[in-house]
């Protein structure tokens, strides 16, 4: 519910001071309320991430007790750099990797799916509608019918064990979901603005790159960093494309500490935990243009 | 809000970058483990006793592993060994993640397997009908540094297929399930200790009594991903009781047989009558190998491998391993092993034998058991001094240097669209029956009666 | 607000026509690449496959519709079973999330300090890498250790079974689900802050009270925003893999045995990889008519604030 503001009511009233206090009080209550009740779901939700912590400090055989010790008896800061500096892990050259895909996929995805989208929002062209509901279905389709078919692309191609599988399909429309969101958003920029630069004697991708990209900065923001966070974290394409150890991503790296023969939980878990500090950093800061930046409904002017 | 739109090469700034970044991260060259082009021509002429690769020629082979945290310092080891032995050959190492088979059948399909492939008696079969191997005879044949014959006939033939010629895996140690358990438990709980000459009926006894002196301990405690389905587990059990599986022809299923289903409900009945074990479906955090290792679980049941994991993590009590424990009609045991194999796609076949036929050899073998990840299968090995260098715990360890004498190891000669013990229909309906008749939700005959008709109507339409 | 294109700029076969058309296939020109050669081409060839018998490293086999008849027929491979696992899921976790996430948004809305803490607070459950997060949940889930269980205990609430039982093991699945409403809430969070104050403003002279404005203001305002997260939601939720993969592994007794599962499985477990296209190809047929109905449907109840 958005925040009451007070209009005032015609001055001099009788009981203004009685009105006025009544109505603090209940905004005063509203609040410890809210305040209330967002603790106790940013409790549940934090939960499993101090857990994660927890861990992550805790001695091997600590790690592995149960029932397990809520707070460690001892606590072992060095896991991080243990961890990080495991032997047969490569842990630096990993979160190199990870973040170079990271960043050439985002930049892949900002560009072309907002290049696409122009064309879908404010372009007609026949065969529009065609294009705009198969980009639409992509988004539907299950991975896995084409993943054998795509496997076996990528092979003769020689592009297995490289990057590239990861990274080229980004540059190719940049997620259909993108695409869309980015539309919708474009949509609802007023063509008066593209008008009169058609009439200073713009073309369209002076357009696209002068008038549109800047106007929803908040929204390509929002792209970006959702991709950066799913890129990031990704584990199964990874999984499959990546088969050197020195090409590993991080998710694909702390998966190794995962296996029937001696699980090292709490390495696992300390990197885990570095692995998701950049997210929340970004988050945290960008916030602002974030949830500014999905407004599908108009913009400010 | 109208711009002057005049900086021409601002329309152009974008298709720049776009283009650079495609070449750039067309041309990002990740280091490849593909394997390198030889520089020499490799002629396996007469061949050496000491091996027949070129000595001045450079190989390069990739190797497929499933690395766990525990044995790649051990692999390093190895492979370090093998490099002062042959310095022109580089092994690069990749660890297999996921799951291995579906792993391994994409690169096949897509034909850029690595040159030795990490193999197991799970996946011969399918392996191999795949064509994924190469046949290794030859190899052996034309190599009298080493010989097939050297290597104990049944675990041998964990690398071969019934009915089909040749041998497709070296085998890399001689794994069969015995039981490791908590000395300082049974002793304190007043129960008897574990001995090799026990039976199964002495172990629940003396179950009943650790479990009642303490109660948060788990007395049975299997190891692999779910603790109850592994064929190495109940197999056993059928067989112990005269039972089996399934007809030497592969065409009768023969779960229901009187003497099988007698073996089977012996099995549930750990969990339902006796309940010594580990509840179904109770997912302990660390896993059941690290219930072992924290205490709380008085045995564990699995393969030599995990000796040196325990050794590294258990210091708090004493522990060692015994047979496993006698069913009625005999003291029988899962067997198998896991080991290396060359794939179809190795461009250097032979420096690739040279790898897999060192990991073998009495060299690798000593590494390896002296790391405590496996026990040496070489028939010449028999009396090797390596035994004396070994240190306790366990104390007890000739139960797994002489296991494998009473292994069985899986009836794996079903019809491939059937599947098998571990993937496939067969795992699944095998599967089902034993979660059912644990739970409660069907008995013993009801759902193995269900679980024959139901690979019978398979095995008859493969036919 | 609304906004029409100026009339009479193209006429058929105009120069501008022409110009507008090839522009247009220009500037869409990497998503017709991408879908032909990463979505199209790979489709077709599944679905070629879907019609074979085909283990992935002998030939394919044709043999017509023989999968097709088999995923609907018979009871073992459980292609209807697992279909019906993911329907209830998708049924119940869908409308919880959306919900949940509103209200999380509505609170978050509040202009009050310290918003953006809870707001990444909430949010950071997305950001964890999903292999750490399923490990954590089997530990705090435990039956007999975890974490719920004891607090559940400790406030004198009976423990839960939670994924060891079969009839428990799905519900806690659609339960967790809402611990990842980060990115739903953030969505809404947008569409909230994009509702005009001056809307609310004129509703509370007319005399409206909170109730009034959620309902007549604040939802119809969101329903493009509803709109998208349905579809969205609908299809991640058809599309269900790692928990079930990791953490429950189908069970117990197949009570989370999700179609994409047994998809996986068929296609790399038991190498039927012509069945496990068919299978993708009926699960693709279902989204799409489930998404042509919300369409459908969003005449009557989206409300665009621009005419398109």
């Amino acid at each position: 519910m958005t925040t009451m503001r007070e209009t005032a009511p015609a001055a001099a009233h009788a009981n203004t001071a009685r009105y006025t206090h009544r109505r603090q009080l209940r905004n005063r209550l509203r609040a410890v309320l809210v305040y209330a009740t967002l603790s106790a779901i940013a409790f549940v939700f934090l939960l499993p991430l101090a857990w994660m912590v927890l861990t992550a400090i805790k001695t091997p055989q600590e790690a592995l007790r149960f029932p397990p010790t809520i707070i460690p008896n001892a606590i072992q800061l060095d896991n991080f750099a243990k961890a990080w500096n495991y032997p047969g892990m490569q842990f630096p050259r990993w979160t190199l990797n990870t973040l170079w895909i990271s960043l050439t996929v985002v930049t892949g995805v900002v560009l072309t799916s907002s290049l696409c989208a122009f064309g879908f929002a404010r372009i007609r062209f026949p065969g529009r509608s065609f294009w705009f509901a198969a980009t639409l279905a992509s988004v539907m389709l299950p991975p896995q019918v084409t993943l054998i078919p795509l496997y076996i692309l990528f092979y003769r191609i020689g592009w297995l064990n490289t990057f590239n599988p990861l990274i080229i399909p980004a540059w190719f429309g940049g997620g259909a979901l993108n695409i869309f969101l980015l539309r919708q958003f474009f949509l609802n920029i007023p063509a008066e603005l593209e008008d009169a630069a058609y009439m200073d004697g713009a073309n369209r991708l002076q357009i696209w790159g002068r008038i549109f990209l800047p106007l929803s900065m908040p929204a390509l923001l929002t792209v970006a960093i959702f991709t950066f966070q799913a890129t990031w974290n990704d584990f199964y394409a990874p999984l499959i494309y990546l088969t050197g150890r020195e090409n590993y991503t991080l998710a694909l790296g702390i998966n190794l500490f995962n296996s029937q023969f001696g699980s090292e939980i709490q390495y696992m878990m300390a990197i885990s935990f570095l692995m998701t500090i950049p997210m929340i950093i970004v988050f945290f800061l960008a916030q602002r243009y974030f949830v500014s930046g999905i407004t599908l409904t108009g913009i400010n002017r | 809000m109208a711009r002057k739109l005049t900086n021409a090469s601002h329309k152009y700034g974008v298709a720049v970058i776009a283009t650079l970044a495609l070449l750039i991260s067309a041309c990002a060259a990740p280091t490849t483990t593909r394997v390198v082009e030889v520089t020499k021509e490799v002629v396996v002429t007469a061949v050496p006793s000491t091996g027949g690769i070129d000595p001045n020629a450079k190989f390069q082979l990739t190797y497929l592993n499933i690395c766990f945290p525990s044995s790649m310092a051990v692999t390093d080891l190895m492979l370090a060994a093998f490099g002062a032995k042959y310095p022109n050959v580089d092994v690069k190492v990749d660890c297999a993640q996921g799951d291995y088979a579906e792993g391994v059948f994409a690169q096949a399909a897509a034909g850029n397997l690595p040159d030795v492939v990490f193999s197991a008696d799970l996946f011969t079969v399918p392996f191999v009908n795949a064509g994924v191997l190469l046949d290794l005879e030859q190899f052996d044949k034309a190599d009298d540094s080493f010989s097939f014959d050297d290597i104990y006939p049944n675990i041998l033939a964990l690398g071969q297929v019934p009915g089909k010629p040749g041998t497709y895996m070296i085998p890399a140690s001689w794994d069969s399930v015995q039981m490791y358990y908590n000395k300082d438990l049974f002793e304190k709980s007043g129960a008897p200790v574990p001995t090799d000459e026990w039976t199964w009926d002495d172990l629940i006894a003396a179950c009943k009594i650790v479990q009642e002196k303490n109660p948060d301990v788990y007395c049975v405690a299997n190891g692999g991903t779910e603790g109850w389905d592994w064929w190495a587990y109940f197999i056993p059990w059928i067989v112990g009781h005269g039972g089996y599986p399934v007809s030497e022809d592969f065409k009768t299923s023969t779960f229901s047989s009187p003497e099988s289903l007698a073996g089977i409900q012996a099995y549930v009945d750990l969990w339902t009558k006796h309940k010594v074990t580990i509840p179904i479906g109770e997912q302990l955090p660390a896993g059941r190998d690290g219930c072992f290792i924290a205490g709380k679980c008085a045995t564990y049941f699995m393969i030599p491998g995990l000796m040196k994991t325990f050794r590294e993590k258990i210091t708090n009590f004493t522990w060692d391993v015994v047979q496993m424990p006698a069913l009625p009609k005999k003291r029988v045991t899962g067997m198998g092993t896991y080991g290396y194999g060359i794939s179809k796609d190795s461009k250097n076949p032979q420096a690739a034998w040279e790898l897999i036929k060192f990991l073998a050899s009495p060299t690798g073998q000593r590494l390896s058991l002296t790391n405590y990840i496996g026990v040496p299968f070489l028939k010449s090995m028999a009396d090797d001094p390596v035994y004396e260098r070994l240190q306790p715990p366990p104390q007890n360890i000739k139960a797994f240097l002489k296991g494998g004498e009473i292994g069985i190891f899986p009836p794996n000669g079903y019809p491939p669209k059937c599947g098998s013990l571990y993937a496939g229909l067969i795992n699944q309906t095998i599967r089902t029956a034993l979660e059912e008749s644990i739970r409660g939700a069907k008995t013993v005959e009801q759902a193995f009666k269900d679980a024959d008709a139901e690979i019978q109507s398979c095995l008859d339409t493969a036919q | 607000m609304a906004t029409q294109l100026t009339p009479l700029r193209r006429t058929r076969h105009s120069k501008l026509y022409w110009r507008d058309t090839i522009e247009g296939y220009a500037f869409i020109m990497p998503v017709i690449l991408g879908l032909i050669l990463f979505v199209f081409g790979p489709m077709i060839a599944s679905l070629y496959i879907s019609f074979t018998e085909y283990s992935i490293l002998q030939a394919p086999v044709w043999v017509g519709f023989r999968n097709y008849v088999d995923m609907f027929t018979r009871a073992p491979l459980r292609v209807m079973h697992s279909l019906w696992v993911t329907i209830i899921y998708a049924a119940a976790s869908v409308p919880l999330v959306l919900v949940a996430a509103l209200g999380a948004a509505l609170l978050l809305n509040q202009k009050l300090r310290g918003m953006r803490y809870f707001r990444t607070m909430l949010y950071i459950p997305t950001v964890v890498p999903l292999v750490a997060t399923i490990f954590v949940w089997g530990w705090l889930l435990n039956p007999s250790y975890g974490l719920v269980n004891a607090a559940l205990k400790l406030l004198g609430l009976p423990p839960g079974t939670w994924l060891s039982e079969p009839n428990t093991a799905l519900p806690t699945l659609i339960l967790l689900s809402v611990w990842g409403i980060g990115g739903s809430m953030v969505i809404f969070l947008a569409g909230l802050q994009g509702i005009p104050e001056s809307l609310y403003e004129a509703a509370k002279i007319d005399g409206a009270n909170e109730w009034h404005m959620f309902w007549h203001i604040t939802l119809p305002q969101l329903s493009p925003t509803i709109f998208f997260l349905l579809i969205t939601g609908i299809i991640s939720a058809f599309q269900y893999f790692a928990p079930a993969f990791i953490l429950t592994r189908g069970g117990p007794l197949f009570a989370t045995y999700f179609y994409n599962l047994n998809l996986y499985e068929k296609a790399f477990r038991w190498q039927f990889m012509g069945l496990a296209s068919a299978m993708a190809w009926l699960l693709f047929v279902i989204i799409i008519a489930l998404t042509y109905i919300l369409f459908r449907s969003s005449n009557a109840w989206v409300f665009y604030e621009v005419k398109r």
